[in-house]
């Protein structure tokens, strides 16, 4: 009899941690990984920012992730901006090699488009070195 | 026949040079006083959280801001998209529920600040109002907050905070989260603008 109460007692326990478990990953789900997430447009920096920049509504690229590709016009901290119309920011600090007038290709979440300054906003951008597929 | 072509030649040489000095006059004009200061990271803070309760918090770091002072005019804008949370299940809610981004993509604000002067303004920090309207959801509300201003070089910073109410901007919390969020927002801004040049 004693033994029987234990093994509902330990079932009853391994029920409650699994369903507090279950209660904090939907209530705390894990953050996006934009790099582990599947790229949903490829395009030139030139084109999403000549695209967005007449777009009315931008819920097209507004969250998305994005493969972008672009000279390098500009360098600031973890920021770079690419053929003037793109910032991004990337997820950890610029690659160090890295100079003002490199072509580079790199996956970020898209954040919007920046009518004051006239520039697509990513962020979660990260290097997608030697990528050739253009 | 020769020479009347040289006197035109002449001719458009002189007023050629007159336009270039009035286009060079401008352009100068335009530098001395037309100067912008500009911030690409400027960083807003807002917080809504309530004691015991989770923090309901957001920062978002790529806040654009032009200040022109010429007239002491300042343009800000933040995508909301842009907001990040530490609770990524609070910044969907965010977005989805309570800004609805996709409609309403970015926040504006357009102001002046009020009996500022840029030729005094030095590492002291002084006081002015920050007087304009704010546009969030699509809904315009004149602010005034008073902001701590500060010049180190070419560096105009900027602070200062507001409180504001949801429903000012037509954001309805929903009964069962009514409790976990506070009724006022604080927002924080810090704004570093560069000017061109240094004074």
């Amino acid at each position: 009899m004693k033994g029987i109460e234990k093994k509902w007692a330990l079932v009853l326990g391994i029920v409650l941690v699994l369903m507090v478990l279950l209660a904090h990953r939907l209530l705390y789900p894990a953050p996006r990984d934009i790099a582990a997430e599947q790229v949903e447009f490829r395009m030139s920096a030139q084109a999403l920012s000549g695209e967005m920049s007449q777009m009315t509504s931008t819920t097209k690229y507004a969250d998305r992730v994005v493969l972008i590709w672009g000279r390098i016009s500009e360098i600031r901290g973890s920021r770079m901006v690419l053929e003037d119309g793109v910032e991004a920011l990337m997820l950890d600090s610029v690659e160090p090699t890295l100079e003002v007038g490199d072509s580079v290709t790199i996956k970020a979440r898209c954040v919007g488009y920046d009518e004051l300054l006239e520039v697509v906003r990513l962020d979660q951008a990260t290097l997608i070195p030697n990528y050739t597929d253009r | 026949m020769k020479k009347k072509e040289d006197m035109n030649g002449l001719g458009n040489v002189l007023g050629g040079t007159f336009v270039w000095g009035l286009l060079i006059g401008l352009l100068s004009l335009g530098t001395v006083h037309g100067q912008l200061y500009m911030d690409r990271e400027g960083v807003v803070v807002f917080e809504a959280s309530e004691k015991l309760f989770e923090p309901v918090k957001a920062r978002n770091g790529s806040v654009s801001v032009l200040f022109d002072p010429s007239d002491n005019s300042l343009a800000s804008l933040a995508l909301m998209r842009g907001f990040r949370f530490e609770n990524s299940l609070m910044q969907e809610h965010f977005n989805e529920n309570y800004i609805e981004s996709d409609l309403y993509p970015r926040a504006r604000f357009k102001g002046i600040l009020m009996d500022f002067d840029l030729d005094l303004a030095d590492r002291t920090t002084r006081e002015y109002v920050l007087e304009g309207s704010l546009e969030i959801r699509g809904v315009e509300k004149e602010i005034q907050p008073r902001v701590k201003v500060q010049k180190i070089g070419n560096i105009l910073s900027i602070q200062g905070s507001i409180t504001l109410l949801p429903k000012d901007f037509k954001i309805e919390i929903p009964k069962i989260v009514e409790n976990k969020i506070a009724k006022e927002v604080v927002v924080k801004f810090d704004f570093k603008l560069r000017g061109d040049e240094g004074h």
